[in-house]
């Protein structure tokens, strides 16, 4: 009881209590996150099993507009497959590799960010090097040439069973400098302050100083740069199954989803990409607002602890 | 005389700086110059001199966390500098260290009681968790902190109480020897008389030796047993508090004793300072201090004095060996 | 009348909702020429009461009642644009941050023009000319070449000599120093404040000097205000005040200094620390440390009355006679 109190009683939480932009994003991404687990309860249709779905109902237009079939409330795709049902598993499978892949980029980044900055010297430029390697090749460019190659490599239908572990990796390694960096930064910082010392004086092994002394301290640059990197995990994502190399349509994700739309956007049948496109984009603003918040209410400069 | 317990010998600390990658100068900051100084048992050794003089530095190489350039330490007779970080695990419970900034030497991700555990754990494995407690609590109320802290977050609690805690630390592996850098001079007038009287308290109480890094007089002059006053990575007089203010003989401890502010003084006596502060980057030829002493000749600018005994002081000064002063 | 003129000031932040009050009744008479120190330990209220006299709290702070009279003129009513004027020109400021007043980008020659150029008619040249005498009178080595020094190529102490001839480039009436030595060694402290009274004595000027150290307040200023948590608790000479504190909170910082106390024993000490605004005790600020305090104590504030020769702010004042 008294540890809730405390987070309610604290500087952050009175930030974010006065905040509307930050209460609202987060409400939103708590309804996707929500929404996406509960799918299999909640959608009117399991959209991955072949047998729900009726090709007879297929390019039905969403029920809101009078014509369509009230069973399928934003409508079918061409497989006959109910939107909102594809939507909620979708926003499921993106939210997965996303988190997943940030999660991957996390682990690499941090460590790589955590021994370059304390250990400095050779092995800092070593990596700092490769980190700027890394980005100098577009995470998009890197993901669709691994991609091509899994691709080519297993083939078609191996291919479509793996994609959602290849598609965590690809994206999950091709982001670490990023996390390396803002690491690396913090670390920087952190090692001169007298605790590490005091530590040091101790005798405590290198390994121990870093994780245990210095890892918490650089949290929050880590915590900021999440959510943000969470949001273009999902968007490379969405990019790489829009040009075909990610989730197939068999079991779409909000990328595969749009793609699948897009061809019949001029034939009238609007709504396959457009629904799959806002949710997306709802989604990602949700997640750089609550990270732009994030930031500021963070930030060391502007938050005095009293 | 008896063996002392730390004994610095010829002691060098350079810090290359960084300097645009293609240059092929490689300039260094010589923070240590040549520094020899014995610690005796029981001594609370006093290093006084202007910031940026080299006495955070020597306390830190002493404490093993800046490697010598050039001259050795010994702790309690045997080499200390040099050593690998496993060898040097046994002296690192018998030497501990306070620091400056009280805001900055406590993690504040940790809580108090895990701040404390961890040196006793770490060194003395052995231990019960029961055990751990029991010295704790035990060291805490030596400190004058109440145990119930243990807790709570370093954020928590005000400049004066954090300082507490970090000598709790440092007391928590039974240390002999503590070096204690500035831990007063982040803190009001108000609490720095009760972190001074908590620090000669547990000297007494455990017979610590202690390294006191200051950079106010009045303190040395209440607190040490002996003092070195630097200046640019040297040491230039070492005695007595008591001799010192009596009779400072080093042309920069006369400098140094009258700019002090002195409490109820009716007049202002003002100091004027011939130069320019010299640079430890390029380091004055001859003595360190020649640039700005009044009594500076040709010797002085080409020749370094060495530390020699006068009744009761070492001086390294050419005036005060050809008696000009 | 007095050339500065500050009466029951009182400065506010809100904060949460609630309302801290940073400055209580903070109330002095400046004359051309004189030196007034402020002491007081960290977060007193020091810097407030100088940001306060300029009009430069912002927000959440704001000076919620008293007013500050300069050569007659209510200041703290003034519109921006004529207080500005009043500031740095008539009223010049010092902080303890050299880097606080210099622009690290900009030389320190060109900060001192600039400075000129905003208030006063003045060609470049005669503004040069001006700018390198200033740096000639605060005895800086060399001025012509030091004028076109970035501030980052100098020492801390020439710094802040140079951070004092700007203070002096308008001939300013009155001189506030927020600890303007508290960052530099001794020695260097010793110069600066000989430079500074010298200054003071040679033109008249006027100096208000923020100081934790009564050592340096007591050999530099004629008169002194002892803050704590945000209200002056003595107010009088300060020779009188060292000699001879009448109030309990003078008395222990007095004589927890190692100078008043025998080598080697145990200091005097005053015990706990400070409160912060936001829970102030009721009653007399510091009765929790106090060894005079009694129920009256936590009971009332005390006013800041007058004993002697001298203001108190304590209800045994004249116990400690
Ligand atoms: N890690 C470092 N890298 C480069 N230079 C350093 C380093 N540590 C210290 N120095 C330099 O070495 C010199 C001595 O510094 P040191 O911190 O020992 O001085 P100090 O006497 O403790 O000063 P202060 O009173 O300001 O604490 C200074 O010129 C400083 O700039
Ligand atoms: N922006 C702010 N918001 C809320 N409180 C503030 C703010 N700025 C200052 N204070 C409070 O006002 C009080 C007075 O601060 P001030 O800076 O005047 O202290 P000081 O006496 O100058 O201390 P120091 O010696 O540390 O400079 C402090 O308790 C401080 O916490
Ligand atoms: S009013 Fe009371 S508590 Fe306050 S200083 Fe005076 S004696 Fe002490
Ligand atoms: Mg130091
Ligand atoms: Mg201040």
């Amino acid at each position: 009881m008294s540890t809730l109190q405390r987070v309610w009683d604290s500087n952050f939480a009175y930030q974010f209590r006065r905040d509307p932009v930050a209460i609202c994003s987060a409400l939103v991404l708590l309804a996707f996150v929500l929404a996406a687990l509960l799918a299999p309860w909640i959608a009117p249709q399991n959209p991955y099993d072949p047998l729900q779905l009726d090709l007879m109902n297929s390019k039905e237009p969403p029920a809101f507009g009078g014509q369509g079939n009230p069973d399928f409330p934003l409508g079918t795709d061409d497989q006959g497959r109910d939107l909102l049902s594809a939507i909620l598993y979708g926003t499921g499978i993106s939210l997965l590799i996303g988190i997943f892949a940030v999660m991957l980029q996390a682990v690499i980044g941090v460590s790589i960010g955590l021994v370059a900055g304390y250990m400095g010297g050779r092995v800092d430029s070593f990596f700092m090097r490769l980190a700027d390697i890394q980005l100098s090749l577009s995470t998009l460019m890197v993901a669709i040439i691994a991609l091509a190659v899994f691709q080519a490599a297993f083939g078609p239908q191996r291919y479509e069973d793996l994609a959602i572990f290849m598609l965590i990796v690809v994206i999950g390694i091709a982001e670490w400098p990023q996390y390396a960096r803002t690491v690396r930064a913090s670390v920087l910082a952190e090692r001169e302050k007298e605790y590490v010392d005091a530590a040091r004086v101790i005798g405590l092994s290198r390994a121990r100083i870093m994780f245990r002394h210095i890892l918490p301290n650089a949290l929050t640059p880590i915590l900021v740069i999440s959510t943000v990197q969470v949001a273009n995990a999902i968007v490379s994502e969405a990019a790489l199954s829009f040009l075909g190399l990610g989730m197939p349509v068999t079991t779409p994700s909000l990328g595969s989803l749009i793609r699948s739309g897009f061809e019949f956007i001029f034939s009238g049948q609007w709504w396959i990409t457009t629904f799959p496109s806002v949710v997306l984009i709802v989604l990602i603003l949700a997640f750089n607002l609550l990270g732009d918040w994030l930031r500021d209410a963070l930030n060391p400069k502007l938050y005095k602890e009293t | 005389m008896t063996e002392p317990l730390v004994k610095v010998q010829d002691l060098q600390v350079h810090f290359p700086i960084q300097v645009h990658f293609l240059s092929r100068e490689k300039p260094v900051v010589h923070a240590l110059n040549g520094v020899d100084v014995e610690i005796d048992r029981g001594d609370a050794f006093c290093l006084v001199g202007e910031s940026g003089c080299g006495k955070t530095t020597l306390g830190r190489t002493i404490m093993g966390l800046v490697r010598p350039t050039v001259g050795e330490i010994s702790y309690d007779g045997e080499r200390i500098s040099g050593l690998r970080d496993q060898a040097l695990l046994p002296y690192r419970r018998r030497m501990q260290m306070i620091f400056q900034n009280p805001y900055a030497s406590l993690n504040p991700r940790m809580t108090v009681q895990q701040t404390l555990e961890e040196p006793l754990r770490f060194h003395k494995s052995e231990l019960s968790d029961a055990e751990v407690r029991e010295h704790t609590e035990n060291v805490m109320v030596s400190v004058g902190n109440d145990p119930g802290w243990g807790s709570r977050y370093p954020h928590e609690f005000s400049g004066g109480q954090r300082q507490r805690i970090s000598i709790a630390r440092a007391l928590m592996v039974d240390p002999e020897f503590i070096v204690a850098d500035e831990p007063v001079s982040a803190l009001d007038v108000s609490i720095q008389a009760q972190v001074l009287n908590l620090l000669m308290k547990v000297r007494k109480e455990r017979q610590l030796t202690y390294l006191f890094i200051t950079h106010d007089l009045s303190v040395v002059q209440h607190f040490g047993t002996r003092v070195a006053v630097m200046y640019l990575g040297t040491v230039c007089e070492m005695t007595t508090p008591k001799t010192l203010f009596a009779t400072p003989r080093h042309p920069y401890s006369q400098l140094l004793l009258s700019a002090i502010p002195k409490l109820g003084r009716k007049t202002f006596v003002p100091v004027k300072v011939p130069g320019e502060v010299p640079s430890p980057i390029d380091l004055p030829s001859g003595c360190v201090f020649h640039g700005r002493c009044r009594f500076a000749n040709e010797r002085c600018k080409s020749q370094v004095p060495e530390l020699k005994n006068y009744s009761g002081a070492q001086v390294a000064c050419h005036a005060v060996e050809e008696d000009r002063l | 009348m007095a050339l500065l003129e500050v009466r029951d000031l009182e400065v506010e932040f809100a904060m949460r909702g609630a309302r801290l009050k940073a400055l209580r009744g903070v109330s002095f008479d400046l004359d051309a020429g004189d030196r007034l120190g402020i002491v007081g330990e960290s977060g007193a209220g020091k810097s407030m009461a100088a940001y306060a006299i300029l009009n430069l709290i912002s927000e959440p702070g704001r000076i919620s009642a008293g007013s500050i009279a300069f050569d007659g003129r209510v200041l703290n009513t003034l519109p921006a644009e004529e207080m500005r004027k009043v500031r740095g020109d008539r009223i010049a400021m010092i902080f303890q941050d050299p880097m606080m007043t210099l622009n690290p980008v900009l030389t320190v020659g060109a900060q001192m023009v600039e400075c000129l150029k905003t208030h006063r008619t003045i060609s470049d040249g005669e503004a040069r000319a001006l700018s390198v005498q200033k740096l000639r009178e605060v005895a800086i080595p060399s001025p012509d070449a030091r004028f076109d020094s970035y501030p980052h190529e100098l020492s801390g102490g020439l710094r802040q000599r140079v951070v004092i001839a700007i203070a002096l480039l308008l001939d300013p009436a009155v001189i506030i120093a927020d600890e303007p030595t508290t960052a530099l060694d001794v020695t260097i402290q010793a110069e600066i404040m000989g430079l500074m009274l010298d200054l003071c004595e040679t033109r008249g000027v006027s100096l208000i000097l923020i100081t934790h150290d009564i050592a340096v307040v007591s050999e530099t200023t004629q008169r002194m205000l002892v803050m704590y948590a945000g209200r002056v608790v003595e107010q009088g000479e300060t020779r009188g005040i060292i000699a001879r504190p009448s109030h309990p909170y003078t008395r222990g910082l007095l004589q927890a200094l190692p100078q008043r106390n025998k080598p080697g024993a145990e200091l005097n000490q005053i015990p706990g620390s400070m409160p912060t605004l936001a829970e102030l005790p009721p009653g007399c600020a510091f009765h929790p440390r106090c060894a005079y305090a009694d129920d009256t104590c936590s009971g009332g504030v005390p006013a800041l009355r007058t004993l002697g020769k001298r203001l108190v702010a304590c209800h045994h004042a004249e116990r400690l006679k």
